[in-house]
C-alpha cells in the first residue's frame, strides 16, 4: 500500500520529489471511501472517475513543469451546498430545485479547479446547512470516525469527518454560526474560517447572507493557510466579496518569527465553568494557553465584550434570513424539510422587522468594541466548544438547545472576524478537544502563525481516529 | 396544549398564520418553548445604551455592485 502523508503540505512536497503521483493519492483516496464511507456518511456524491481523470492531467501538467501551486493534485472534498458542473447540488434536502447551478461551479469551485484540486465528491451537511440529521429522510446519517454512535458537529459534517478519516487531504466547509469550527473541535481537525467577504460566496445555497463564511478544514493551520490561498479574493458577483489583499500562505508562514511580539488575550470568563463543561475542557484549554506562553506570546486575560447580546443578535439575524429564504417552500412542502430544520428556520417567523434591525445595531456595537480591544491584542483565544462530540442518543434525548449551551462559535459570525481552530487535546473518552484563535479583520496571517507555531509544538492536529487506523490494518 | 392560551400562544399563533405555516401540535409548542427562551434575549437587544444611537450594520447601495452569478 502507498503511504499517504497526512497533511495538504507534505503531500504537495512529495508530489513534486515524485515521491507519489496524484493518480497514487487519488487511487489511495477511493479505496478508503471505500473502506469507510457507508459507515461514516461523508459523502453525499462521489466523482472517483472525474478525480483519476483530474488527477491524471495533474500528474501531466507536474511532469511538464506546469505547477499550479499547493492544491495541485491534491484530494479535496466539497461541501454540497456549493454549486460544481459535474453533478447536482442537493443542500442535503428534498428541496432545493436539483436545476438550481446546474452545469455551474460556485467561485470557490472555480478557484479550486483553477488551482488543480482534484474534487473527489460532494459532502454531506445538515439540511440548508442547519438543524441536524433526519432518519426519515433519503440522505446518509454523518457519523464521527472518532466514535460512529457520535455527531460529527455540522453543518459542514462530511468535511470534518472526511478530513479526520483521510477521505481526502483537505475539504470545503461553511460557517453561519460554526459549522466550519464545530466539525473542525468535534472531529479533531484543524479549520478556519476566513474574515466575512475574504472568500466570495456566490454559488453557495445561502443560510444566513450577513454570517456566512466558506472556508477550510484540514489537518494542519498551514493547509488551510494555503486553502485559504486558493479560494480568496474578490469578485463582483458576490456584493459582500472584498480584496482584502492577496493572500499566500506560504510567504507569511515560511520563516515565520517566533510568537515573542503576539499579544493573547485569554477569554475564560464567557466560556468556562458552566455546568455542562467536560472535566478535560479547562485543563486541555490552560495547557494550550501555556504552550502558546512557552513559545513567548504575552498572554493576557480579557473578556469578549457584548458577548450574550451579540450571540442573541447572530441568531436573530441568522434565522430571520434563513426564513426569508425558505419561507414560500415551508408553506407549500413544511414537511418535505427536515424535522429541526422546520423549528429552526421556521422560527424565523417570530421576530419582527425591528428585531432584525435591532440584531444590525448590535453588531455594529459588539463590531466597534472588538475593534477597541484589537487595538491591544493580536489574538483571543477560547474553547472552541467545551464538551467533546455529543452521540446521537444525546441528542435525541436532551435535544440539541443544550449542546447550543457548549460551543463557543456563533459570536465571531455576528462580527465577521476570522478564525482559527486547532485540535488542542482529547475528554477521557477520547474524543478530540479543540482551541479557538480569532483574530482582527484580515488578520488571518497572524492566526495562521500562532496555529502553525502551536502545531510545531502539539501533535494532536496528526491523532487519526480508529476507524481510520482500521481500514489501513 | 393549554386550554386557555397565554398572551405569548395567542401571539405565536398569529405569527405562524400570518407566514402561512402549518405546524404540528408537537412543533407548536416547540416553537412556544423556543419564543419564551428567546424573547427575553431579544428584549435585552433593546436595552443596550450602546445601540441606541448605532447604524445597524447594514449596506444599501444605490448603484448595486453585482454581477449576477452564472450570468
Amino acid at each position: 500500500m502507498t503511504e499517504i502523508p497526512l497533511t495538504l503540505t507534505d503531500a504537495a512536497r512529495a508530489l513534486r520529489d515524485r515521491e507519489l503521483s496524484s493518480v497514487d493519492l487519488v487511487t489511495e483516496m477511493i479505496g478508503r471511501a471505500d473502506a469507510l464511507d457507508a459507515e461514516l456518511g461523508v459523502y453525499l456524491a462521489r466523482m472517483d472517475e472525474y478525480a483519476l481523470v483530474t488527477a491524471r492531467r495533474a500528474d501531466a501538467e507536474l511532469a511538464a513543469g506546469i505547477d499550479r501551486g499547493p492544491l495541485h493534485g491534491i484530494p479535496i472534498g466539497v461541501k454540497d451546498i456549493l454549486a460544481m458542473a459535474e453533478g447536482p447540488t442537493t443542500a442535503n434536502s428534498l428541496i432545493l430545485d436539483p436545476a438550481w447551478g446546474e452545469g455551474r461551479d460556485a467561485i470557490v469551485v472555480e478557484r479550486l479547479k483553477a488551482a488543480g484540486a482534484v474534487i473527489t465528491g460532494k459532502l454531506t451537511t445538515m439540511e440548508f446547512a442547519i438543524g441536524l440529521h433526519d432518519l426519515e429522510k433519503p440522505f446518509p446519517r454523518p457519523r464521527n470516525p472518532w466514535d460512529t454512535e457520535r455527531w460529527p458537529g455540522g453543518s459542514s459534517s462530511g468535511t470534518g469527518a472526511g478530513v479526520a478519516a483521510g477521505l481526502f487531504l483537505a475539504g470545503i466547509g461553511t460557517d453561519t454560526g460554526g459549522s466550519i469550527r464545530i466539525p473542525a473541535a468535534y472531529c479533531g481537525t484543524s479549520g478556519l474560517m476566513p474574515t466575512f467577504g475574504r472568500v466570495p460566496n456566490a454559488g453557495c445555497v445561502p443560510l444566513g447572507y450577513s454570517l456566512d463564511h466558506i472556508g477550510p478544514l484540514a489537518r494542519s493551520a498551514r493547509d488551510c493557510g494555503s486553502m485559504l490561498a486558493a479560494i480568496a479574493g474578490g469578485d463582483p458577483r458576490d456584493p459582500y466579496a472584498v480584496d482584502g489583499g492577496p493572500f499566500a500562505a506560504a510567504a507569511v508562514l515560511d520563516g515565520a518569527a517566533p510568537l515573542t511580539a503576539l499579544r493573547i488575550g485569554v477569554e475564560r470568563a464567557n466560556h468556562l465553568g458552566g455546568e455542562l463543561e467536560d472535566p478535560a475542557a479547562a485543563p486541555a484549554f490552560e495547557r494550550a494557553v501555556a504552550v502558546l506562553k512557552g513559545l513567548g506570546a504575552a498572554v493576557t486575560e480579557v473578556e469578549i465584550p457584548h458577548y450574550a447580546e451579540t450571540v442573541t443578535a447572530q441568531m436573530v439575524t441568522m434565522v430571520c434570513e434563513a426564513f426569508a429564504y425558505h419561507r414560500c417552500d415551508m408553506q407549500s412542502r413544511w414537511t418535505d424539510y427536515y424535522a429541526a430544520t422546520r423549528t429552526f428556520v421556521g422560527s424565523g417567523a417570530l421576530f419582527s422587522g425591528a428585531d432584525y434591525v435591532q440584531a444590525q445595531r448590535v453588531r455594529r456595537v459588539a463590531q466597534r468594541a472588538l475593534a477597541a480591544l484589537f487595538g491591544d491584542l493580536d489574538v483571543i483565544v477560547t474553547p472552541t466548544a467545551v464538551t467533546g462530540a455529543p452521540s446521537y442518543q444525546e441528542l435525541e434525548d436532551r435535544g440539541v438547545r443544550r449542546m447550543m449551551g457548549t460551543i463557543c462559535t456563533p459570536y465571531w459570525d455576528a462580527v465577521g472576524n476570522p478564525v482559527l481552530v486547532v485540535p488542542m487535546g482529547f475528554t477521557a473518552e477520547g474524543m478530540p478537544l479543540s482551541l479557538q484563535l480569532a483574530a482582527a479583520p484580515f488578520a488571518e496571517a497572524t492566526l495562521l502563525r500562532a496555529g502553525e507555531a502551536f502545531q510545531a509544538e502539539t501533535d494532536f492536529h496528526l491523532q487519526r481516529p480508529p476507524v481510520a487506523l482500521a481500514s489501513l490494518a | 396544549m393549554s386550554a386557555m392560551p397565554t398572551a405569548e400562544a395567542t401571539a405565536i399563533d398569529a405569527m405562524l398564520a400570518a407566514a402561512g405555516l402549518t405546524t404540528s401540535a408537537e412543533e407548536r409548542e416547540r416553537l412556544l418553548e423556543m419564543y419564551a427562551l428567546f424573547r427575553p434575549g431579544v428584549e435585552a437587544l433593546y436595552a443596550m445604551p450602546e445601540a441606541r444611537y448605532e447604524a445597524p450594520a447594514l449596506v444599501f447601495q444605490a448603484e448595486p455592485k453585482l454581477t449576477a452569478w452564472g450570468a
